[in-house]
């Protein structure tokens, strides 16, 4: 090999480590990092993406504890497939895990009405896991729901995304495969955090920024719904 | 390279992870390529796999264990290192999960080195045995 083939192969392998560091480890996504550069996009008119839905799985602390972190990571893997096949595939999205079970999805307008339909599709996703050394197969259910915030002027991609977190955390309340959008009743949220009492798990929650001391007390455990320790 | 002798008396032989040669810069070069391009994308893995081709070292069990199963067009979801003697690997595989795990027999003479090696091979033979039995 010559010095310029040497050159021609290591810029290749540079080339392929930079695609590398976009991509998820669990699921055929894009990374944080790769989100971080799609949000630049959103929202800036022609052919790019005007929706902003945010996603995580059902229970999934609860899930993870029971079931320990190789099925979680088998139920993130899982839904990060469905997503791809189902999401990226069929409505032309842009998707990507963020962290944990936490998933972003950017989307066209004009593909809205697709994705919505589409939802309930993630009202039951099927888990099958197989240890040889404990001569074990198991099949657990997972699911999803997703909030959804559309674009607007002036308003940044960190609030899109926190209006599509705080509008799935209203589609979680109507049930798994659901979706809600953000609309201004909702207000402008902020996070609280909280233990829940029984299940000891740390929970954000998002409330409106207006709501009252005693009502922010009532509180639940989303898995559990016990009352949390703020 | 790690040999059939190379494992304490008594232990069975398993493949070790491959080893890259350095003889040449261009064949590190391509190495390391051709890691980077069968490897599950995790930069870190990658690297340290870099370091590892440069300093003419076997890949971390993690980043060998990924290439392998790669290379089968098998993804890895996760690796788990369960203390020096014990490693766990998550992989999808016909719209299912499967996990194969590996432990190596208890010996005073175990090297981390020699462990890391015996291990992949293992996981190797073990995923290989999975995979026939689904098959």
């Amino acid at each position: 090999m010559n010095l310029q083939e040497a050159i021609s192969q290591l810029k290749l392998a540079v080339d392929a480590l930079g695609e590398a560091a976009l991509r998820d480890d669990k699921t055929p996504l894009g990374n944080a990092q790769a989100l971080d550069l799609a949000a630049s996009s959103v929202g800036i008119g022609n052919e790019n993406p005007d929706v902003v839905i945010f996603g995580d799985l059902n229970h999934f602390h609860n899930f993870n504890k029971q079931h320990g972190v190789e099925l979680g990571d088998a139920a993130i893997a899982l839904v990060g497939s469905l997503i791809a096949e189902i999401f990226v595939s069929d409505c032309k999205a842009q998707a990507f895990r963020r962290s944990g079970d936490e998933f972003v999805i950017l989307l066209s307008r004009s593909m809205l009405d697709r994705f919505i339909s589409l939802v309930p599709r993630f009202s039951s996703c099927l888990l099958i896991v197989t240890e040889k050394a404990k001569k074990t197969s198991v099949t657990r259910e997972t699911s999803m729901s997703f909030g959804y915030a559309i674009a607007e002027d002036e308003v940044g991609f960190g609030d899109l995304l926190a209006r599509a977190e705080a509008a799935c955390r209203v589609a979680k309340r109507e049930g798994n495969g659901t979706c809600a959008e953000w609309i201004e009743e909702l207000g402008s949220v902020e996070s609280m955090r909280g233990r829940c009492v029984n299940c000891e798990a740390d929970v954000t929650c998002y409330v409106p920024q207006r709501t009252e001391s005693k009502r922010r007390a009532l509180l639940c455990c989303p898995c559990c719904g016990m009352a949390l320790a703020q | 390279m790690a040999t059939e002798l190379s494992y304490p008396d008594g232990i069975p032989y398993r493949i070790p992870r491959p080893r890259v040669e350095n003889g040449v810069a261009g064949t590190a070069a391509g190495g390391l390529l051709g890691l980077l391009l069968t490897t599950n994308p995790v930069g870190i893995i990658a690297a340290a796999a870099l370091g590892n081709v440069l300093a003419n070292q076997p890949p971390s069990l993690e980043a060998a264990i990924r290439s392998y199963l790669t290379k089968k067009g098998l993804p890895v979801i996760g690796f788990y290192r369960l203390g020096p003697r014990c490693a766990k690997v998550l992989f999808g595989y016909q719209d299912q999960y499967w996990i194969i795990e590996s432990h190596a027999p208890s010996n005073p003479s175990w090297t981390p080195e020699k462990l890391d090696d015996w291990l992949y091979g293992d996981l190797v033979l073990e995923l290989e045995s999975q995979l026939t039995g689904i098959n």
